[in-house]
């Protein structure tokens, strides 16, 4: 049985999916304890998202064998902010756990940004703004062959001033790519401060859709049902469109001294507080 | 006769999407006589992918990690240059790691969109593209050249740049293309009294120069360079060791690195050490990247020692 099984039961997994959000959570915390040299303020923000994307069956994966054929396709387009990928592909079945003691070790697969050395990752995205194009073309050759395998890309809301985003945004409504799901890690803050002071995308929602898209706004991207749902409601539609799911997240979540600064995307978390939050002062 | 590189080539390239359900054509609006037979015949695998070659890269790049052979076709400045960082990420870096067929196919070469102005003249791609590890560059000097170039290409993985003139032009000589593919380059006059090794359209001026040359009593070694950045060197070496000095022609800017200023300052005694022709993926301190990328302190040392020991 893989990770993902327990689940898979609509009476509890929500219930379920919290718990192990929350469990990923410390995980990516006690990561950056370890290796304080990792961006984990973007990371804390995705961790609701990929963690009911990655367990509640709404993506296939495989990872007895990473590229198998059936897979579905995910893009981690944020490259700096997917640390909390680290936990969730380990405890998928991946890697070892014990591999996450050695980020950004010397020898170690597991780097400050990740990169398809590790397994389950499909393309390298330390570098901003190539996912949803690379994407675009994994979701038209797929459908090209007549396979029915989908492509999921997660993207950072700074990560769409990128211009490229925009050709393919274009490009994928254009072609009517329905088996291609961006999502949108909304956090609302970006290198400099918060992304409506650098550059404005509000209306998102409004911008996706009028570029053809179909979309979908969970108003708290930490809440798993409602992410659940904003899947199942993408993912059961008729519409040839592509999709968006858009994730209204807080940057630094879990964490006081993140949460509310504008230059959380930059800075790290104290040894200090992380005990605090984990309750294990004495862990290594 | 008179033809341009593009139409020879796209002429094979249609030939292979017919016997092979795996190549794809991606252009940038970008068309030729020869697209039209394509895009009639092969709606799903000619995709236009509008004024757009930072999408047409990683488009790419998502066809050919689903196992497509693909090539990528557009005016030659703005598919080396304009999407430079989505070649060199999406395709040099991650090519290393994961499998791809990706051909890029720049035409107007050179001042070949003569009256077009600098936008067009595609004077820096050489260098540019010639600097990215994983990337075979292959500068055609002629249309007999480009058949040969497309079986080539859709037949070796990896990531390549062809580089087209615009314009159509009579085969450079009639040398043939004997030997191209292995060696990179051909011989088209076997003098000895210098070399010339020129690409690209300065193939045919060298050629054209050769009456002349011959009434000065100068019998010219002409070296005709196609794989610019990946020629046999052991084959070229071989070939200019009979003569006693070397000209390049390129209608390009010329390598302005230190290397090269130093190498011809040095005569022969430079050692240059620098990093390896591929990305570093290790994790590790930046004493133990330099380890892997071959520049590390004790390899230093050792170079110096050995260098030392040899001039003494």
């Amino acid at each position: 049985m893989n990770a993902r099984a327990e689940f898979h039961d609509p009476a509890t997994r929500a219930h379920l999916l919290a718990d192990k959000a929350r469990w990923v959570r410390e995980q990516t915390l006690a990561i950056h304890r370890r290796a304080p040299e990792t961006r984990v303020a973007s990371s804390l923000s995705a961790v609701e998202l990929l963690t009911v994307l990655y367990y509640s069956g709404i993506a296939r994966i495989t990872p007895d064998e990473p590229l198998h054929a059936e897979r579905d396709r995910i893009i981690i387009s944020k490259g700096h902010g997917s640390i909390c990928m680290y936990p969730i592909l380990a405890d998928c079945g991946y890697f070892p756990m014990a591999a996450l003691e050695t980020v950004c070790k010397p020898g170690s697969f597991l780097g400050g940004i990740p990169d398809p050395i590790i397994p389950g990752y499909e393309t390298i995205n330390g570098s901003l703004g190539h996912g949803l194009g690379v994407g675009s073309g994994t979701a038209l050759a797929l459908r090209t062959k007549g396979k029915a395998q989908r492509t999921f890309v997660l993207l950072g809301d700074g990560e769409l001033n990128e211009g490229a985003v925009w050709e393919a945004l274009m490009f994928a409504a254009h072609h009517q790519l329905k088996n291609l799901i961006a999502m949108v890690d909304c956090n609302g803050r970006q290198m400099l401060g918060y992304t409506d002071s650098v550059v404005n995308l509000n209306p998102l929602d409004a911008k996706f859709a009028a570029f053809g898209w179909q979309t979908h706004t969970v108003e708290d991207g930490h809440d798993v049902a409602q992410l659940l749902a904003g899947f199942e409601a993408l993912l059961a539609s008729d519409s040839p469109k592509p999709k968006v799911l858009i994730a209204n997240t807080l940057k630094g979540k879990g964490v006081a001294s993140l949460e509310n600064a504008p230059l959380a995307h930059v800075m790290g978390v104290g040894r200090a507080e992380i005990d605090a939050i984990l309750g294990d002062g004495a862990a290594p | 006769m008179k033809t341009t590189m593009r139409d020879t080539f796209l002429a094979t390239v249609l030939e292979e999407m017919q016997a092979s359900p795996d190549v794809v054509l991606l252009s940038a609006d970008f068309g030729a006589p020869a697209i039209d037979a394509i895009r009639a015949e092969f709606s799903d695998r000619f995709v236009n992918v509008g004024i757009a070659e930072q999408n047409l890269i990683n488009l790419a790049t998502g066809f050919a990690l689903e196992g497509f052979r693909v090539i990528g076709y557009a005016i030659a400045p703005f598919i080396t240059m304009r999407c430079f960082e989505q070649i060199r990420v999406s395709l040099a870096i991650l090519s290393q790691l994961r499998p791809m067929n990706v051909t890029l196919v720049g035409v107007g070469a050179g001042f070949s969109y003569d009256v077009s102005g600098p936008t067009h003249h595609c004077i820096e791609d050489l260098a540019v593209m010639s600097a990215l590890p994983n990337l075979s560059v292959y500068s055609l000097s002629d249309h007999t050249q480009a058949p040969l170039f497309a079986k080539h290409c859709l037949a070796k993985p990896g990531i390549k740049y062809l580089r087209f003139d615009a314009k159509p032009h009579e085969p450079v000589c009639d040398a043939g293309n004997d030997g191209l593919i292995e060696r990179g380059f051909r011989v088209l006059n076997a003098g000895r009294d210098l070399a010339i090794v020129s690409t690209g359209y300065m193939s045919h001026v060298a050629w054209s120069l050769l009456p002349e040359l011959r009434a000065e009593g100068i019998d010219p070694l002409l070296i005709d360079l196609v794989a610019y950045n990946c020629v046999d060197t052991a084959a070229l070496e071989a070939e200019l060791a009979h003569v006693p000095r070397t000209l390049l022609l390129q209608e390009a800017v010329l390598d302005r690195s230190i290397e090269n200023t130093l190498r011809r300052m040095a005569g022969g005694k430079l050692e240059a050490m620098g990093v390896g022709d591929r990305y570093i993926f290790e994790i590790g301190s930046r004493d133990q990247i330099h380890d892997a990328a071959g520049i590390g302190r004790a390899q230093v040392l050792d170079r110096i020692l050995q260098h030392h020991a040899a001039l003494a």
